[in-house]
């Protein structure tokens, strides 16, 4: 029997979950099934990874109105699956209510999830959401655990990166610069002058360090960091490089990755460089313990230790062989959220809501 | 068009209408049923902006409530974070005193740095997960001397908090779509304003509107078809608006002098005043609440594949439906409770048609958030009535 899904997620920025989503789209394709299946996009509105997702998906709508929404749903679809909150909110209410077929929601470290995880922020329509969907996906087992769903009905996945592409980028050489790289947007939440401070102590004992930063950000954010930059007179050593196309090249050229943010979910900048046989520098802050243990793939430091962060990061571009000690144990930990077998399960969640909905026409 | 027609723009957005049948004949005209269009077109017919389902109106401070008025011919400038307010700002300090300026707590950090302060700061939110955020990610401003700030009674009190002024306030009548530029528009007008425009809300680049804020232009849209009133972009980037022409900074403020603000505002009810509408509310929705929490148990059990509930569930959907009918009781709800769920299947309807395996689904999404708030206004109430007590102890 064949099988439609329709994928719904808010936009085709470049984003973590949105990044994450093209390429579990794009690993859907290549699992082989004994049925026919169909993927297909909604997106709210449009952005960068559009071409991406045409190729990736059977079919790509992008729609903000409620007619064009409703047009779309209109074509028979055995499973709708809601990517993140903000879309969950907006057309679970209208699927539960006219939709034959089965509704999954993939819920990542979206916002509710994050604010219910730092405590203080308790939303009922949230939780009546996932009460009331045909299935439920969460990133990790902590996030599951703040919900109370019946198990036959959730599916705890884990954060896929795209292994096999990032395992392919050369280990570090000798002839690799003694570059720091954080690939983050720009924004307050990430800290990024956090690391303008930190290149600063770092210069004292590793004269050639250098950071780059690959990200988008508003002209305003932008602007605050140059401004940093520029007042520690550090414009030769520290790169502002905005948005990249291929990361994978930005991680050839370090040896290490930082990411200093006060929060976070499960960064793919991480797991990308963590493939990549990268050592990592981050901070004790949402599930970034899931992928990375204090000493074992990299270091872990408080957000704001600038100097912890620092004197870690100095270790590792002074110790060669304690950086590839550590990249290796960070490549293996990485494998563990391969792409294909993470979308294979995701595929098998959503596959086990359509079977539910079929179940129950018995 | 009058000043009632401004109020009915801001009953629609509180979701006060399931359709424009209820509006009745002798307030309807082309205003209204274009807001109305908008309605339908860009929120599904529901924004959810009244909404306070994490009841911060009950920690909330009693707050006063009222409305500011502006001197004839006055000027209001709607101040963005955009770029074009941005590359802006040494021109709005030439023209600072031509035009009121509303703004909203981002956009008053922004004017901060450049040594400005608006004349009215605007906290809203869409909905509690943005106001969460701006909790968790406050902008960092403070007001001016002279600055008055409007906020909901569903602020969060934390955000209230850090305003240290006896100029803030509740607004009444309150126009929340959720989208505060728009909010501001209508205040403007309503106060008296005769002139408005807009600085730094962009919504686009090269005049394309992003999809995103397709909602917010629609309005901005249906906003400048108020008569008599002149509008203005004064943003240099930006996504075209319509109704909103393009005129400098300089050629919306030539030469004109400092509007004046008159406040008319009454202290807001004292807090055990507030608590008994709440323990009344409870009350009032007793059966509702008994007849969901059975409805809801059966669902569950459907839902884990129990059978023979078809009939059931059938006549839970209806029942649910008909607490729409009621317009006190759908208040109640919404407003009370700060239900979202129910509120937009009385306008979609839920279709029973098809399949009935199927009915536990919005059942359980319904009844899941209506018993769920109930619980949790139940707690707050306990809570709050605890801490008296033992403060009139002390």
């Amino acid at each position: 029997m064949s099988l439609r899904f329709l994928h719904v997620v808010e936009s085709l920025r470049r984003g973590g979950i949105e990044t994450t989503f093209l390429n579990i789209l794009r690993a859907f394709s290549d699992l082989h099934d004994e049925a026919p299946l169909e993927h297909h996009v909604l997106a709210f509105s449009g952005g960068p990874l559009e071409a991406a997702y045409r190729e990736a998906a059977a079919s790509l709508v992008i729609a903000s109105s409620t007619a064009d929404i409703t047009l779309c749903l209109n074509r028979r679809y055995d499973v709708v699956n809601l990517v993140f909150d903000r879309c969950a909110h907006r057309l679970a209410p209208l699927l539960l209510a006219r939709f034959d077929g089965a509704v999954f929601y993939s819920k990542g470290y979206d916002m509710s999830a994050m604010y219910r995880l730092q405590g203080g922020f308790e939303w009922c329509a949230e939780d009546a959401l996932l009460a009331a969907c045909d299935g439920v996906s969460f990133t990790t087992p902590d996030l599951a655990r703040l919900y109370d769903l019946p198990p036959g009905r959730l599916t705890a996945l884990c954060k896929a990166v795209d292994f096999d592409s990032f395992a392919r980028v050369p280990a570090v050489s000798e002839a690799t610069p003694n570059r720091v790289l954080c690939i983050a947007n720009l924004h307050a939440r990430k800290r990024l002058g956090d690391l303008v401070r930190a290149l600063r102590l770092l210069l004292k004992v590793v004269p050639d360090a250098e950071m780059r930063v690959v990200g988008e950000g508003s002209p305003f954010e932008v602007e605050k960091l140059q401004q940093e930059v520029q007042s520690d007179g550090l414009s030769e050593r520290f790169v502002i490089a905005g948005r990249s196309d291929d990361v994978a090249a930005e991680i050839k050229e370090c040896r290490v990755v930082a990411l200093p943010s006060e929060s976070e979910g499960v960064p793919t900048a991480l797991l990308e460089a963590m493939s990549a046989r990268r050592p990592v520098v981050c901070t004790r802050v949402g599930h970034v313990e899931t992928l990375v243990t204090d000493g074992s793939e990299g270091y872990i430091v408080q957000p704001g230790d600038v100097s912890a962060m620092a004197d870690y990061l100095a270790e590792i571009l002074l110790d060669r062989a304690l950086a590839k000690r550590l990249g290796e144990a960070a490549h293996a930990r990485a494998l563990k959220h391969n792409l294909k077998p993470v979308a294979w399960e995701h595929l098998a969640a959503l596959r086990r809501a359509a079977a539910v909905d079929a179940s129950s026409l018995a | 068009m009058s000043a009632s027609d401004l109020l009915l723009f801001g009953e629609i957005g509180a979701d006060r209408y399931l359709s424009l049948d209820e509006v009745p004949d002798r307030r309807r005209n082309e205003f209204v049923e274009r807001a109305w269009s908008v309605y339908v077109e860009y929120f599904d017919a529901f924004t959810g902006a009244a909404l306070d389902p994490v009841f911060h109106r009950i920690d909330n401070a009693p707050l006063s409530r009222g409305g500011l008025r502006f001197s004839s011919d006055s000027r209001a400038l709607i101040v963005g974070t955009g770029p074009s307010s941005r590359s802006s700002l040494d021109a709005i300090t030439r023209h600072r005193d031509g035009a009121l300026i509303l703004t909203s707590p981002r956009g008053a950090a922004m004017l901060a740095g450049a040594g400005l302060h608006a004349d009215i700061v605007l906290i809203e939110h869409t909905s509690c997960l943005e106001a969460e955020l701006s909790v968790r990610e406050p902008a960092e401003w403070s007001p001016g001397p002279g600055t008055w700030v409007a906020v909901e009674p569903k602020t969060p009190p934390a955000l209230v908090h850090l305003v240290a002024t006896d100029r803030l306030y509740v607004p009444i009548p309150w126009f929340g779509w959720g989208l505060w530029p728009a909010t501001a528009v209508a205040m403007a007008l309503y106060g008296g304003c005769s002139h408005v425009g807009l600085l730094g809300i962009d919504l686009g680049i090269a005049g394309a509107l992003d999809p995103q804020y397709a909602p917010l232009s629609a309005l901005l849209t249906t906003l400048a078809h108020v008569p008599m009133i002149q509008f203005a972009d004064c943003g240099a980037t930006g996504a075209q608006k319509p109704g909103w022409p393009k005129l400098p900074l300089s050629g919306f403020v030539p030469g004109a002098s400092r509007p004046v603000l008159e406040a008319t505002l009454s202290q807001a009810s004292p807090s055990h005043h507030r608590m008994v509408e709440e323990r009344s509310l409870i009350e009032s929705l007793k059966e509702v609440a008994g007849e969901s929490r059975e409805m809801f148990a059966v669902a569950l059990r459907a839902r884990a594949g129990s059978t023979g509930f078809d009939s059931s569930l059938a006549k839970s959907v209806r029942r649910m439906l008909e607490w729409g009918r009621d317009t006190r009781l759908r208040q109640a709800l919404q407003e009370g409770l700060g239900l979202s769920y129910l509120p937009r299947f009385w306008r979609t309807g839920i279709d029973l048609g098809r399949r009935a395996d199927r009915n536990w689904r919005p059942v359980v999404l319904a009844l899941r958030e209506l018993v769920g708030q109930i619980e949790a206004l139940n707690k707050r109430i306990a809570d709050v009535s605890g801490t008296a007590l033992r403060g009139g102890r002390e």
